[in-house]
């Protein structure tokens, strides 16, 4: 089933253009992720998603809805965490949870969410005094505290240390296993593919790919890596050989990119003229590959 | 949720009262000293009342002006810059329970304010009892949504809260010494009396002060502050659309 459908979404802010035809469709019960580098437009794309951004044109239907026509009524039925808000500094832990709370909702009642995302320590402190982990904790449990069909969290674990964002991860996890759609934004290669049942690959405005991601990985734009040790290396003979595009040579250390079994291809030649490094080096390409394929752009720039 | 957000913008601002307590201790001590410097007697530049009968309906309109312009504007301009009222309403909470919750707040502020610049004039300048209190209730009202509406506005319009504060105590004050709160009108200069004529101030005192002495309804202030209410409605709930 399809729970967000989107086709030609475009959005400018005066001639800074920032999403140019998104076109995106999210299934129930999995955790999509939009991955881009910064300024890519996934967080106007999102925005535009949940209604809180109009868009200048393209066709979006989220949960059945249009989020500018009946962004209330779909509101109420979507949970986010945002990535940039926040709360006043004197409103206390307990009080936006009971402020956010939709009465009679069936929703699970306060102190046990409060448990769950461990707050109950912090349910008399307020906003301003809490650190950027527990502030995350809190925008999460907010935005679940009415048991949304659809989640979407917006650059969730920038500025948490490794640790925090390992139970972030967790966190998310439990969300989608909890029956909810997740759609997770963000920057992190690795965020996306631990954690991402599929993902877009936005650039520049545009999706550039979608998939899971061992498929985007799968595709072969990535391109394979090989690196060893070759003193004197002959960096022109290896450019010549079949499916390698690029040889880069730094002192006596060498590295082969290109595509198709390029491990075998090289190998087998470095064999071949008696040449048989001891640290001959294969590298599986990861979603950052993919990207820098794709784009010819490096994606942490 | 109107009831919710109302309680929580109360203790909000029990928590932290500056810019409310200066919305209302500044009218009310100025009113404390001019009463104490014009005395208690009918004066012709007061229109033949007495200079409590003047001053604490403007006054009360100053409070609403101050609340309405800089309370606000300022708190307003803070949750939208800060992304407060994207947090609320990506959570299905739409701004105008916001605002109504904001406005509610500040007629019990300014409610308050008054009531005690009346118990004031009361108890030792010889303030009259309203002619008609269903018309001075009515200006009342209407003052307050016309300047919570301006406050609203402004919020929506300015980016920061820095922006919203200067801009709101500019505003304020501008208005303020020329449309009851300073001199009486007929001893201001004519100048001045056509900028105060171009003000929605002065229109909220007349209706206010007519309403006090005679119970008559002055309608022309009354269809000013409606036209005004309506522009900064209009100008709020496009500037809202996106928060
Ligand atoms: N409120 C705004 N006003 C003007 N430009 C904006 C605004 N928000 C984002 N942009 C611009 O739009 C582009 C996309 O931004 P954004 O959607 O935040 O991307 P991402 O979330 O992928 O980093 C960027 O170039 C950014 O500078
Ligand atoms: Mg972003």
């Amino acid at each position: 089933m399809t729970v967000i459908e989107v086709a030609g979404l475009h959005r400018s802010y005066g001639d800074q253009v920032a999403v140019e035809d998104v076109g995106l469709e999210v299934r129930a019960g999995e955790i999509f992720g939009l991955l881009g580098p910064n300024g890519a437009g996934k967080t106007t794309t999102v925005e535009c998603l949940q209604g809180l951004r109009r868009r200048d044109r393209g066709q979006v239907r989220v949960l059945g809805l249009d989020p500018e026509r009946d962004g209330d009524r779909l509101r109420r039925r979507i949970g986010a965490q945002l990535q940039s808000s926040a709360l006043p500094d004197r409103l206390r832990v307990g009080e936006a949870l009971w402020l956010f709370a939709r009465d009679g909702d069936g929703g699970a009642p306060l102190d046990q969410l409060g448990r769950r995302w461990g707050l109950e320590r912090l349910w008399r402190r307020p906003f301003a005094k809490l650190s950027g982990g527990e502030q995350q904790r809190l925008f999460i449990a907010l935005a679940l505290v009415n048991r949304p069909e659809l989640v979407f969290f917006d650059e969730l674990t920038t500025g948490l240390d490794p640790q925090a964002r390992r139970a972030t991860w967790d966190l998310v996890r439990q969300v989608r296993d909890d029956g909810a759609t997740v759609v997770l934004v963000t920057h992190f290669m690795e965020e996306a593919e631990l954690l991402c049942d599929r993902v877009a690959i936005v650039d520049q405005g545009r999706v550039v790919a979608t998939g899971t991601p061992s498929e985007l990985i799968g595709r072969g734009d990535a391109g394979q890596r090989v690196s060893f040790t070759w003193p004197g290396a002959d960096a022109a003979w290896l450019s010549q050989l079949e499916g390698v595009e690029r040889v880069t040579r730094r002192a006596d250390a060498v590295e082969v990119m290109g595509t198709g079994p390029l491990a075998v291809r090289v190998a087998a030649a470095l064999a071949g003229r008696g040449v048989a490094p001891a640290d001959f080096r294969t590298h599986h390409p990861d979603l950052e590959d993919v990207f820098l394929a794709l784009t010819g752009r490096d994606l942490r720039a | 949720m109107l009831a919710k957000l109302t309680w929580t913008e109360i203790k909000l601002g029990l928590r932290e009262p500056t810019v409310a307590v200066f919305a209302l201790a500044f009218p009310l001590i100025l009113l404390y000293l001019l009463l104490n410097s014009f005395g208690t007697l009918p004066d012709p530049d007061f229109g033949g009342v007495s200079p409590a009968d003047w001053y604490v309906p403007a006054y009360a309109i100053g409070s609403i002006a101050a609340t309405g312009l800089i309370a606000i504007p300022v708190h307003l301009a803070a949750y939208r810059e800060r992304g407060v009222l994207r947090r609320l309403r990506a959570s299905g909470i739409a701004a105008w329970p916001v605002l109504a919750a904001q406005t509610l707040v500040a007629a019990l502020i300014v409610t308050v304010g008054s009531a005690v610049m009346v118990a004031l004039g009361d108890a030792s300048y010889e303030l009259s009892t309203p002619a008609s209190p269903v018309v001075v209730a009515a200006g009342f009202l209407l003052a307050t949504a016309t300047f919570c509406a301006v406050g609203v506005a402004l919020a929506s319009l300015l980016p920061t809260a820095r922006a919203a504060q200067v801009v709101g105590l500019l505003l304020f004050f501008a208005m303020f010494f020329i449309s009851g709160g300073g001199p009486p009108e007929a001893i201001l200069p004519d100048g001045v009396k056509t900028v105060a004529g171009a003000l929605p101030m002065a229109y909220s005192v007349d209706v206010l002060q007519r309403g006090w002495w005679t119970g008559d309804w002055d309608v022309t202030g009354l269809v000013v502050q409606a036209a005004v209410l309506v522009a900064a409605t209009a100008v709020a709930i496009w500037r809202l659309r996106e928060v």
